[in-house]
């Protein structure tokens, strides 16, 4: 192929000047015969014929006699913590070792793929956790079972029903080790006081949404909401681990994300989802006739909890979680007042450079919580 | 003096640059930074009178986005086999690469070592494989690259094999 001029000149700049083009003829057993082009950068001043050029790129050690074909080394990077692309190639009897600088490919490389492996890394160690899970279930079916054979055969009559019963319709729960998440409580609240009460006195508080309205017109608007809340959520990978009435509870630090912090995905949720129902508790929404607009409350408790599954029937399993975070944040719920994020000390502390948005206390005076500030 | 190109081969994320890093540098991190292409490192032992410059080269781990490639071995003396304790997977995808390794540049000098010992409690691989891989003559290691735990021992063994492999002077 025959390029037209300036496209030919066109690539040799981007070489040259962007790429620091250098290269260096060898022998076939390595020795230097000529170099040339941007030397300097990578530290080549001092190259002179005849010299092993093992001696200057201590990398291509070994490297010759160098098969024919032509080969790239892809993001080489050196003791100088320069990257390079050394590209080891043959032509007509002449060998060349071109280095292109590929120092800006690199790092966007690093960054997928950082991300890529992260990934991996989380999902094995999910995996991991689940067989755990399993391995100890079973362990207490067996144990279980072991046991109920083993009383058959003392019991009176009476007894023997349950004894006989299917081992699935035995409870089983298994507590397997703790684990730091992050509890995130979201409510809803009923339209028309919503603006108001996020910056009145807390005795006013919003009136229930269920209290206004009949059921059957009322939860077909909450099931909407709580719908575009689980997509949020999932989205940013957490678990929506129940939705009771007007309150549901999410959890983070379970699912595998980039970030092993549950604290910032659960905060970085909240916003998000304030920001997204934050217009539907603005005055001027709510008068212009959305009377079916409910506002949202959000509350963060961080801590380690127990987790373990309890079999309800043979093959369903249902994850129960326990602990001081799982209490705090159903009291949390209840403090909540509409369109405020509150966080606990706990996730207060680990949010690190996100402390700034928070500020202690509020106008209510609830110690031992943080109130997002808005901006 | 002799100059020696070592590689350090197993999956990603298998500790090969905290390895090398607590070697060369005598340092640790905990956080996992991904290699991309190679690293370049350089470090000079002591062997029976003989000193032996072990020019390393840290490459990538084999992973979803990446494999290996065996041109990256070539003129290699010796190399490092390296899997993670914590994880079965490693073990799977070193025994691949070593069949890759031998076939491609022929059975050279190779140390299995079993990283990240730190963590015994968390250990998938257990003493079967670990006789799965002596039966197989692999000579093996353990070592901890966060405690500091047979790194020095592991290099210098594999420049001692690479001292053996040198030919004898008439």
């Amino acid at each position: 192929m025959t390029l037209p001029q300036a496209i030919a000149e066109y690539l040799v700049t981007l070489a040259t000047q962007q790429r620091e083009l250098a290269y260096l003829q060898v022998t076939e057993e390595g020795r230097i015969v000529s170099c040339g082009g941007h030397l300097h950068h990578y530290g080549l001043q001092k190259v002179e014929a005849g010299e092993q050029i093992s001696d200057h790129l201590s990398y291509l050690t070994g490297f010759f006699p160098h098969p024919t074909a032509n080969e790239v080394i892809h993001y080489l990077q050196t003791e100088q913590g320069l990257t390079v692309d050394v590209h080891l190639m043959s032509h007509a009897d002449e060998q060349w070792v071109v280095s292109l600088d590929s120092g800006v490919e690199a790092r966007k490389q690093t960054e997928i793929q950082q991300i890529g492996n992260e990934l991996a890394l989380l999902r094995q160690d999910y995996a991991k956790l689940l067989n755990q899970y399993q391995h100890q279930l079973g362990n207490q079916y067996s144990s279980q079972q072991h046991t109920g054979q083993q009383h058959t055969g003392q019991q009176h009559a009476g007894q023997q029903h349950s004894d006989d019963q299917p081992p699935g319709n035995q409870p089983l729960s298994v507590i397997s080790g703790t684990h730091s998440v992050s509890l995130l409580a979201i409510e809803l609240y009923a339209d028309a006081e919503c603006a108001q009460f996020s910056t009145s006195s807390p005795s006013s508080k919003s009136s229930p949404f269920f209290r206004k309205s009949l059921p059957e017109v009322d939860l077909p608007t909450t099931n909407q909401y709580f719908a575009k809340i689980s997509q949020i959520v999932v989205e940013e990978s957490g678990l929506m681990h129940s939705i009771f009435g007007k309150r549901a509870i999410a959890l983070f630090g379970l699912i595998p994300t980039t970030s092993h912090q549950s604290v910032y995905t659960s905060i970085r949720t909240a916003k998000r989802l304030l920001q997204q129902f934050s217009a539907l508790a603005d005055p001027d929404h709510v008068e212009a006739g959305h009377r079916d607009s409910l506002a949202i409350g959000l509350g963060i408790t961080t801590g380690e909890v127990s987790i373990g599954p309890i079999e309800t029937s043979p093959g369903v399993q249902v994850l129960n979680i326990f602990g001081p975070a799982v209490l705090a944040v159903y009291e949390l719920g209840d403090v909540l007042s509409p369109g405020e994020l509150l966080v606990d000390a706990a996730t207060f502390t680990a949010s690190d450079r996100q402390q700034a948005d928070f500020k202690r206390g509020s106008p209510f005076d609830r110690s031992g919580l943080y109130r997002l500030t808005p901006k | 003096m002799i100059q020696k190109k070592v590689c350090m081969v197993g999956a990603f994320a298998t500790g090969k640059t905290s390895l090398v890093a607590r070697f060369v540098k005598g340092i640790y991190t905990d956080k996992y930074q991904t290699t991309v292409g190679v690293k370049i490192d350089k470090k000079q032992v002591e062997v029976e009178g003989t000193e032996v410059t072990m020019i390393l080269w840290d490459i990538h781990g084999e992973d979803e986005f990446q494999n290996v490639r065996m041109s990256y071995l070539r003129g290699a003396s010796a190399y490092l086999l390296v899997i993670d304790g914590t994880r079965r997977s490693s073990l799977e995808v070193a025994l691949n690469l070593k069949a890759k390794v031998s076939e491609s540049i022929g059975n050279i000098p190779f140390i299995a070592v079993v990283n990240k010992c730190d963590l015994q409690d968390e250990w998938e691989i257990d003493e079967k494989d670990i006789a799965r891989l002596k039966a197989k003559d692999f000579e093996l290691i353990r070592t901890s690259a966060k405690t500091d735990i047979g790194i020095e021992h592991c290099f210098h063994r594999l420049a001692e094999k690479i001292i053996n492999e040198l030919p004898q002077p008439a």
